[in-house]
């Protein structure tokens, strides 16, 4: 009996685990660009502006890394709206830990462009939200739209 | 026991001296032990320090003031001499024993673009602040410890590697104590950067500024002030 109920518990948890890695490869979003890594960064500037959103910051982890030696191609984009991220935050301002949205652009080691990002509504759903996974949902969709923008 | 009126105001010049050279090498380590950060600490402090020690060396230029030949003679001796310690330095970090290209790293601090990576112009600010440290440190050399004994360079060198190697600059690179955790390569070559430095600053500045003693010795007298002192004490033991 006891070591029935030991295995139940063990099964439970590797589930959990599973279910929680199943999820996180869920909620992202890799997608391969036709272009070389510069053009895909060059489109992906034009594509947010356009779809109303700006570069609120970004990282250039290629460069930032070139001081430690390595050679990279990889730039990571504060992407956001204020009035979008208004919304957010006056329902919790928790969301900052995730609003203005990350978009990593990189070449693979394949030679291969790639750009990456989580998808909002899987980030934001712990809040636990109605209007949040509302904005959440749209934000899907914004970043589906550039994401075809930049790497086509 | 009276100090002479000349000897104050050469000390006052000498701790202004000695404090302006300072700044430059003291800003990196205080930025990254959290004491504020590069950019302003560059623009508030090294700025006006560099400023200080320009007009400091051409106002005693004339008097031909020992204070003014060491930081000119003792400044560019120090710049030379990092080029030395840079030969080292690069052949360390392309055999890879260096965690970071620091005038590279020095440059995004000080233009505040840490995120964007290094650019020309924070590749210049930093080599242009690595080169100004080599020079700081060529001032103190001769104001300090004189340039009579070229040994002495390569033991100042040495010195400050070490200090190089303790100080909150290399504990922020995250290589542990003495850089170990990176590699034994890392202390080896900065240790041995510095003392080529050293070795060729001692060389230079005998060489633009022969058989200069301490600054700080002569100027201030203070061998004269210390049997000035020994002889009031055993007086006044006398007396009791």
């Amino acid at each position: 009996m006891k070591v029935k109920s030991m295995l139940l518990v063990f099964g439970l948890a590797v589930t959990g685990l599973l279910a929680r890695s199943a999820s996180a490869q869920e909620a992202r979003v890799t997608v391969e660009s036709t272009k070389s890594y510069e053009q895909t960064v060059e489109k992906l500037k034009g594509a947010v502006n356009q779809g109303g959103m700006m570069i609120m910051g970004q990282v250039d982890q290629g460069n930032m890394l070139s001081m430690a030696g390595l050679k990279l191609k990889a730039t990571l984009f504060l992407v956001g709206n204020p009035t979008v991220g208004k919304k957010l935050f006056e329902q919790d301002h928790g969301v900052g830990l995730f609003v203005p949205l990350r978009v990593f652009v990189y070449e693979d080691k394949d030679g291969k462009t790639y750009l990456s990002y989580d998808k909002p509504s899987a980030l934001l759903k712990q809040f636990n939200n109605q209007e949040i996974d509302m904005v959440a949902g749209m934000l899907d969709q914004k970043l589906q739209g550039l994401a075809q923008m930049a790497t086509h | 026991m009276v100090i002479p009126m000349k000897t104050l105001k050469t000390g006052l010049l000498l701790v202004v001296t000695l404090a302006a050279a300072s700044v430059g090498p003291l800003i990196f380590p205080a930025a990254q032990a959290g004491h504020g950060t590069m950019s302003p600490l560059a623009t508030y402090l090294l700025l006006p320090a560099v400023g200080l020690l320009i007009v400091t060396a051409l106002l005693s230029w004339k008097s031909m003031s020992p204070v003014g030949r060491a930081i000119v003679w003792g400044g560019l001796a120090g710049a030379i001499a990092t080029i030395g310690l840079e030969v080292v330095r690069l052949s360390g970090f392309k055999m890879g024993y260096m965690p970071g290209n620091l005038p590279r790293l020095m440059g995004v601090l000080l233009l505040n673009r840490f995120a964007l990576g290094p650019s020309i112009a924070s590749d210049l600010a930093g080599w242009a602040y690595h080169f100004w440290n080599g020079a700081s440190f060529g001032i103190i050399y001769a104001l300090l410890l004189g340039t009579s004994r070229r040994w002495v360079g390569l033991v100042y060198g040495i010195v400050v590697g070490l200090g190089f190697l303790v100080s909150p600059v290399v504990a922020s690179l995250g290589v542990g104590y003495f850089g170990l955790q990176f590699s034994a390569g890392f202390p080896i070559t900065v240790l041995t950067a510095h003392a080529v430095f050293g070795l060729m600053l001692g060389m230079l500045a005998h060489r633009f500024l022969p058989a200069q003693p301490s600054v700080i010795m002569t100027e201030l007298q203070l061998s004269r002030i210390f049997r000035a002192v020994k002889t009031e004490i055993n007086t006044e033991k006398e007396f009791r």
